[in-house]
């Protein structure tokens, strides 16, 4: 359907106000890379009080008030708050935004031949909900008390015991911009399955459906359901801290020496269980689009279709479905009996399955291919093992006797980062590297994009391998000092310093990417609609596309991943060509 | 649904919502009273529930269109049914399972060196 | 943006028989279902575990009559409810907009009894801090309260500027009434649950 007319809007209602699905997705892709960059400088200073403990910061530390820092060497307080909201800000507003809102936003509509978003109206407002969910967070840290600082998992009581007060307090703001985030994600997700329910084009059936979509969809429900009972828990948490009330405060607790004065009654394990209910799905939220990237970058450069398409799809239905179902493996050490322990083990167990099928399906997909190592596709790669290890490490984890030995040590922070960082962000990578050129009409120079990755490679493994052996040797997360002040931390206190320097060099590392993408957007390479000669429809735009995207909606004719079809001349057929081009 | 407003039967169709209405009415009226005259807390609840789901049965029944309706609403529902029967009974079966009481376990400040079960 | 045809608002798509509208509205019900769930889940782990006879029973602090009064208005706004989207689907303005306006009249009425039965609380110096019956009361009878507010906002934007959309695509506004009836039909649905396991308990 082409656009009924053409009227020049002002600039205000084009790219700020935007009901357009690329620009709102640009928004989210460029507001999400600023608070991945400010999560990232909070490691780097963690890093720092972890590498040399109460050692002064040289050069910035004076920038820091007597409350977080005194002379420049970092308090505990500040430390903690460190530690929560750069764990709040990666996952609610890094990667999460980046994954969903920007990829998911530029793409899904482009991708199964769609004018826009089936709401265009709500899929603005998800935004500017978002961004002040986010301003909530960063305002947080310049508060009396400073911003929240009981981990990201804000357990009960702590969080609500800690810096108590008013509504400009940290842990308050942080519960504040949560249910900011938390509104705009359900929003976004109601908007993400309509469209891909009501909007596919004409010839476009569910299983010619590009595996980046069936990621996308998988990963809204998953929003979709779990979201709100953090919503609740969020809700009588800030009912705790603003009203008085003792939902989550048990009868007769005291702090630092004095009784609470609350009502009592509560229950610390009913904030536990409706925070992880949401928190275990969240993380399959942060693997499934980057998986759903992968897939379509490693069909695109091996020049065939996927292995194992229908294995990948009922896969991730399976894993959507039963990540609802393995929540309380993160609370084996909270005092529940066996049996209760042993069906979380079970499902927890059953959830690998679906996963290394996605996995394999992924590696299998390689054989026999006719492979191009561009910068897409290295980081593409270089996700496939990294996630393995990430899960490999899970598996521990979720044997309820071995996370004895392995709860809250490093050996988690290792196991998740490994999935999320050269996982996760190494896809997101990838997809920027991909996308790039429908965007913007020219490539990312390809040198600067292999020392990034080449670099950046080396760095996570850097920094994780050596939190895997810290945590196995039963250093505990969430110490000020790294271990100092621990016997059994002693010999492998070295680790930190490793650690820190890999950090520090990683960082060293995204320079010739944050340059990449900016000059390449003036200077990069100019190409033609489709440079990676790629079947799927959002190559099939004009570059970029235009408002409505599709002067004409296209029909689709056969799957998403038809390369190297017998017969043809060329390797590639796109899903909206007749039989006879 | 079609949304042509020439097939709909108006007249037949308020017939039953103002027959559900006061059916829904009624039940409500029976679950106050039955609330007063119950005192254990077993029967009570039971019968509090069963009218209730009824009650809302209905709704969803007649005034929300539920069987009527396209598959795609029906399978949505049935996921979140799954998954709000799970949250539900994993937390209960949680708690019945918890070694040592639930609620009521004061946390008592520590000698260092002792450890409190 | 100048205007991009989204295809399915007016009439419904073949292969799923819906409008866009109705799958969201039906989506975001799904994830009320949720919230709410996990409210009562919350509130049958707190009563669960409390100790024996700390709990008291609901007709001892709140006011059933007054509930019950409430109830059979929201019951009643249910009704109004469709009887005004089925005033639209056969074009019959006048009584769509008698039966909207009562809804939303209703909800109103709602409201302020709600209003009245909590500073009836406040006065008899009744917190949501003073126990955790009266935690859980306040908060979900509040939450619930909030979502008939905006129930009650959406309506009475139908009921006024937003019936222009009547004279100029009538079926896309059939829908959205029908969307909202829906939205109004679940929120009278929490309150199914919500009355008897508060009150009645």
């Amino acid at each position: 359907m082409s656009e009924a007319h053409h009227e020049e809007l002002p600039f205000w209602r084009k790219y700020i106000f935007s009901l357009d699905h690329k620009v709102i997705g640009i928004q989210y892709g460029l507001t999400s890379l600023v608070f991945l960059f400010f999560g990232f400088c909070l490691m780097m200073l963690m890093r720092w009080q972890l590498a040399y403990p109460g050692e002064p910061l040289p050069l910035i530390g004076s920038w820091f008030s007597d409350e977080s820092m005194v002379g420049g060497r970092m308090l505990p307080e500040f430390y903690n708050q460190l530690g929560a909201m750069h764990g709040t800000i990666m996952v609610f507003m890094g990667v999460v935004p980046l994954a969903v809102g920007a990829f998911g936003n530029y793409v899904l509509p482009l991708q199964i031949g769609a004018p826009d978003m089936a709401f265009p109206k709500l899929n603005m407002a998800s935004y500017w909900i978002f961004l002040p969910g986010g301003l909530i967070m960063l305002v947080s840290f310049f508060v009396p008390g400073g911003a929240a600082q009981s981990g990201w998992t804000s357990y009960s009581p702590l969080a609500e015991v800690t810096v108590p007060g008013g509504i400009f307090t940290g842990q308050t703001m942080w519960l504040l911009g949560m249910v900011f985030l938390i509104t705009s994600s359900l929003l976004g997700a109601v908007n993400f399955l309509t469209t891909t329910i009501q909007l596919r084009t004409e010839g476009l059936t569910w299983m010619r459906l590009p595996f980046f979509v069936w990621a996308q969809f998988v990963t809204s429900f998953l929003l979709l359901l779990a979201f709100p009972p953090l919503e609740a828990a969020g809700i009588l948490q800030l009912m705790d801290r603003l009203a008085g009330t003792s939902f989550f405060l048990p009868s007769g607790l005291v702090v630092s020496g004095e009784p609470l004065e609350v009502a009592g009654g509560g229950s610390a394990l009913l904030w536990q269980h409706l925070f992880w209910f949401l928190a275990h799905p969240e993380v399959y939220v942060l693997i499934l689009p980057g998986m759903g990237i992968v897939g379509e970058i490693i069909a695109n450069n091996t020049r065939k279709p996927l292995w194992g398409y229908r294995s990948l799809v009922y896969s991730t239905f399976f894993l959507g479905f039963m990540s609802f179902l393995v929540w309380a493996h993160h609370m084996y050490l909270t005092g529940m009996g066996t049996a209760i322990n042993a069906f979380f083990q079970t499902t927890t167990m059953i959830i690998s399955i679906p996963s290394v099928i996605i996995l394999s399906a992924l590696f299998i997909s390689l054989w026999g291919g006719s492979i191009r190592f561009n910068t897409p596709m290295l980081f593409a790669l270089g996700f496939l093992p990294m996630f393995g290890i990430g899960g490999l490490t899970g598996l521990p984890l979720g044997l309820s006797t071995a996370d004895i030995h392995l709860h809250d040590t490093y050996y988690v922070i290792g196991h998740f980062h490994y999935v999320v960082a050269p996982g996760t962000i190494f896809a997101l990578f990838a997809g920027i590297y991909y996308w790039f050129p429908k965007i913007t009409g020219r490539r990312m120079n390809e040198t600067l994009g292999k020392i990034h990755f080449f670099g950046s490679f080396v760095m996570m493994n850097g920094i994780f391998l050596p939190m895997l052996w810290q945590g196995l040797a039963g250093v505990s997360r969430r110490l000020w000092d790294g271990g100092a002040a621990y016997a059994h931390a002693q010999a492998v206190l070295p680790l930190n310093k490793v650690i820190s320097y890999s950090a520090w060099t990683l960082a060293l590392f995204q320079l010739p990417f944050i340059f990449n993408l900016f000059w390449s957007i003036w200077k990069g390479m100019k190409v033609g609609d489709n440079p990676w000669e790629a079947t799927t429809l959002e190559w099939a735009t004009p570059t970029p596309p235009p408002h409505g995207n599709f002067a004409t909606l296209p029909v689709v004719h056969r799957g998403p991943y038809e390369y190297s079809t017998p017969g043809r001349t060329t390797d590639f057929f796109p899903q909206h060509l007749t039989e006879g081009a | 649904m079609s949304t042509e407003h020439a097939e709909f039967d108006v007249k037949n169709h308020v017939r039953v919502y103002i027959a559900v209405f006061a059916a829904v009415g009624i039940l409500t009226l029976v679950n106050v009273a039955a609330s007063y005259l119950t005192t254990t807390v077993a029967p009570g609840v039971t019968i509090a529930l069963i009218i209730a789901i009824v009650n809302a049965a209905l709704v969803a029944y007649y005034f929300m269109h539920l069987p009527t309706e396209s598959k795609v609403v029906h399978m949505v529902l049935a996921v979140t049914a799954v998954f709000l029967v799970a949250l539900l009974f994993l937390i209960i079966g949680a708690i019945a399972d918890q070694q040592g009481d639930y609620i009521q376990s004061p946390v008592v400040v520590e000698e260092p060196g002792h450890h409190v079960s | 943006m100048s205007s991009v045809v989204i295809p399915y608002i007016d009439s419904p798509r073949p292969d799923t028989g819906l409008y866009n509208a109705k799958v969201g509205i039906w989506l975001f019900l799904a994830s009320e279902i949720m919230l709410f769930g996990a409210l009562f889940s919350s509130y049958v782990l707190l009563r669960v575990g409390a100790p024996a006879g700390t709990w008291p029973v609901g007709a001892s602090v709140l006011n059933v009559p007054l509930a019950t009064f409430n109830t059979v208005l929201l019951i009643t706004s249910t009704v109004t409810m469709l009887l005004a989207w089925a005033s639209c689907k056969v074009r019959e303005f006048g009584k769509f907009r008698l039966y909207l306006g009562l809804t939303v009249l209703l909800g109103v009425v709602f409201l302020v009894v709600k209003g009245f039965e909590y500073s009836m609380k406040l006065d008899h110096h009744l917190y949501p801090s003073t126990n955790t019956f009266l935690a859980i009361y306040f908060t979900m009878t509040g939450l619930h309260g909030l979502h008939v507010l905006g129930g009650v906002v959406v309506n009475a934007y139908f009921w006024g500027p937003g019936s222009k959309m009547w004279h100029t695509a009538p079926n896309q506004f059939t829908n959205r009434i029908e969307s909202a009836g829906l939205y109004w039909h679940f929120v009278d649905m929490v309150w199914i649950f919500l009355f008897p396991v508060l009150y009645l308990l």
